[in-house]
């Protein structure tokens, strides 16, 4: 039977009514608390027993002091005299405990006692919510980063979506928590100024309805996307996570073990919290860009061919649209290829393409690639990313840098689009044509010396406009 | 509006004071409080520390001694004329109360 266990610390630090109502249960049980930090409570073994906790606060504690103050110890030689007995500190809060049936509180004043966990509250919580903060900006920051340099990719990951709102839910219960406490304090303030009664503290309810809801907001976006190298990804994510949590907040109780001075290590805090963010925002930054940029290689290639010295792959599967579809063709060695099939809660994205064989590449060829914004207020946003793109990755034949690419308008209705645009190079149209139906962008090439008519444009409008992409 | 500190002394400032009529330890308060009032007040030990170190700041007491961590006080002259201030609202209060319901409070 093991005689020592640890928890996650999991009350607020001004939760003292909560705290001492907890360790009653433990003592219950057998096992009183020994030592704490801002993440973990030790537990020793004992009988188990009924006892009496009272949580104090004492706000002269410094953390940049290496042993307890002389005030301190003076303090605690004061509780000690009146039966209670010290179980553990942790900065400014003090944990004491007694076996006396019916002992004088520590704290017989409401209103001394209001004051003294706020003055104690307003050190703790700036180390605590600092750390949050500076963590939460620098996620952020990563993120938006990604965001401005390869949107789609952003949208159409789920670790992405899942991460932001992971770091916005994290920012958010600190700030419940924060806001939790303000409102016990004036209560508190209040009844200690009218009746001399102290206002009983209550559990972080604000902390864990963040923490279900993010709990339940990640599931739901990860659950019906899951893949094999999404939960590999997830959990390399979650153990990196975990890993510099616990050494960021351990890290003080560490570092005086090792015999780091006070001052060094309240400055180690405050880097290790940048850190923390960088460090782990970089390994979510590169699972979030492999996951977003890998296509799951379940299709085959149908066969292998040769083509001088070069063996190419040709591919037989399922598209919407075909070339077939337009035209009549005599050619019956087409590679259909689904190059890409992308979903995340925000964006479905699909991309194939139909090519000859290279030893008949004078027979047409047809690429498409279909975005979707399964959230409606996203569809502008997709719009303009994918406009960008349209413009940006269109690769000429030879390559011109004479004159920009733009993107013309053209009339939409022989396309049964809302909005039709094609690739102009210098003055000149080319066959490639990005097209808007509802929160459905198609974006497709042909050869430039196929004109399409306009049978043939409604036969790609109908076809592409309503086809299941994932 | 919060009350003016000291203002008004609580019962417990009020006891403390008294008790430091004469030098005393800290901790020799926790027990004469209770002892002088037949267990009806009593100070946390908590309590007692935040009312010695305000009393200090506020010059209502001072140090007498210091021996290790152990330290004894005795009250000043502004200390005793606040307790004095005190106990004449108190008399105020009484009299009052008399007025309405009797020395023997009955009517």
């Amino acid at each position: 039977m093991k005689d020592i266990k640890r928890e996650i610390a999991l009350h607020s630090f001004y939760d003292r009514t909560g705290i001492a109502n907890y360790l009653e249960k433990q003592a219950s049980k057998g096992w009183l608390l020994d030592e704490m930090s801002d993440l973990v409570w030790r537990f020793k073994r004992i009988v188990p027993c009924d006892l009496r906790f009272a949580v104090t606060y004492f706000p002269g504690t410094s953390e940049l002091e290496d042993k307890p103050a002389e005030r301190e110890l003076a303090f605690q030689d004061l509780c000690e005299h009146a039966g209670w007995k010290h179980a553990a500190s942790n900065s400014q809060m003090k944990i004491f405990y007694t076996e006396l049936d019916d002992p004088t509180p520590i704290d017989t004043d409401a209103a001394i006692e209001v004051e003294q966990i706020h003055s104690s509250m307003k050190r703790g919580l700036l180390r605590v919510n600092t750390l949050f903060i500076v963590a939460g900006v620098v996620e952020l920051a990563l993120f938006g980063m990604r965001m401005s340099t390869h949107p789609l990719g952003f949208l159409i990951s789920n670790l992405s979506l899942a991460g932001v709102l992971c770091v916005i839910m994290m920012v958010i219960a600190g700030a419940a928590d924060l806001m939790c406490y303000f409102r016990w304090l004036k209560k508190a303030r209040t009844a200690a100024e009218l009746d001399g009664s102290f206002v009983e503290t209550k559990g972080p309810r604000g902390i864990w309805l963040s923490l279900t809801c993010l709990l339940l907001a990640s599931a739901s976006l990860l659950a019906p996307y899951v893949e094999g190298s999404t939960i590999l990804g997830a959990l390399a994510v979650a153990l990196v996570v975990a890993v510099f949590a616990v050494i960021l907040f351990q890290g003080e109780s560490i570092l005086r073990k090792l015999g780091v001075p006070a001052k060094t290590r309240f400055v180690t805090l405050l880097v290790a919290g940048a850190a923390f963010g960088v460090f782990t925002g970089t390994p979510i930054m590169h699972v979030i860009a492999t996951e977003a940029s890998n296509f799951e290689q379940t299709r085959e290639p149908a066969e292998y061919y040769v083509h001088g010295e070069i063996v190419l792959a040709a591919y037989d599967d399922e598209l919407p649209l075909k070339i077939e579809d337009l035209i009549e063709t005599d050619y019956d060695d087409y590679s259909y290829q689904v190059r890409s099939v992308k979903s995340s809660a925000a964006v479905e994205q699909f991309d194939a393409i139909q090519s000859p064989r290279w030893d008949a590449i004078e027979e047409p060829y047809m690429e498409y690639t279909i975005t979707e914004a399964k959230i409606p207020a996203l569809t502008d946003t997709l719009k303009a990313i994918t406009m960008e793109s349209f413009v940006e990755n269109y690769l000429s034949m030879p390559p011109s840098y004479e004159e920009p690419t733009e993107a013309v308008a053209i009339d939409p209705s022989a396309w049964q689009a809302d909005a039709a645009y094609q690739i102009y190079l210098e003055g000149e149209p080319r066959m490639n044509f990005l097209l808007h139906y509802g929160n459905r962008i198609v974006n497709i090439g042909f050869p430039d010396e196929w004109i399409l008519d306009d049978a043939q444009k409604a036969t790609v409008g109908k076809k592409l406009s309503t086809c299941p992409i994932a | 509006m919060p009350r003016e500190k000291f203002k008004t002394l609580t019962e417990q400032m009020f006891y403390v004071l008294l008790c430091l009529s004469a030098e005393c330890y800290g901790m020799d308060i926790l027990d004469k409080v209770p002892a002088m009032t037949e267990g009806r007040v009593k100070v946390g030990s908590g309590t007692l520390y935040n009312l010695l170190e305000q009393f200090l700041e506020a010059e209502m007491i001072r140090e007498t001694k210091v021996e290790g961590r152990k330290r004894s006080y005795i009250i000043t002259d502004k200390g005793r004329e606040m307790l004095q201030e005190e106990c004449e609202r108190i008399k105020a209060q009484l009299k009052d109360y008399a007025a309405i319901y009797g020395e023997g409070g009955r009517k």
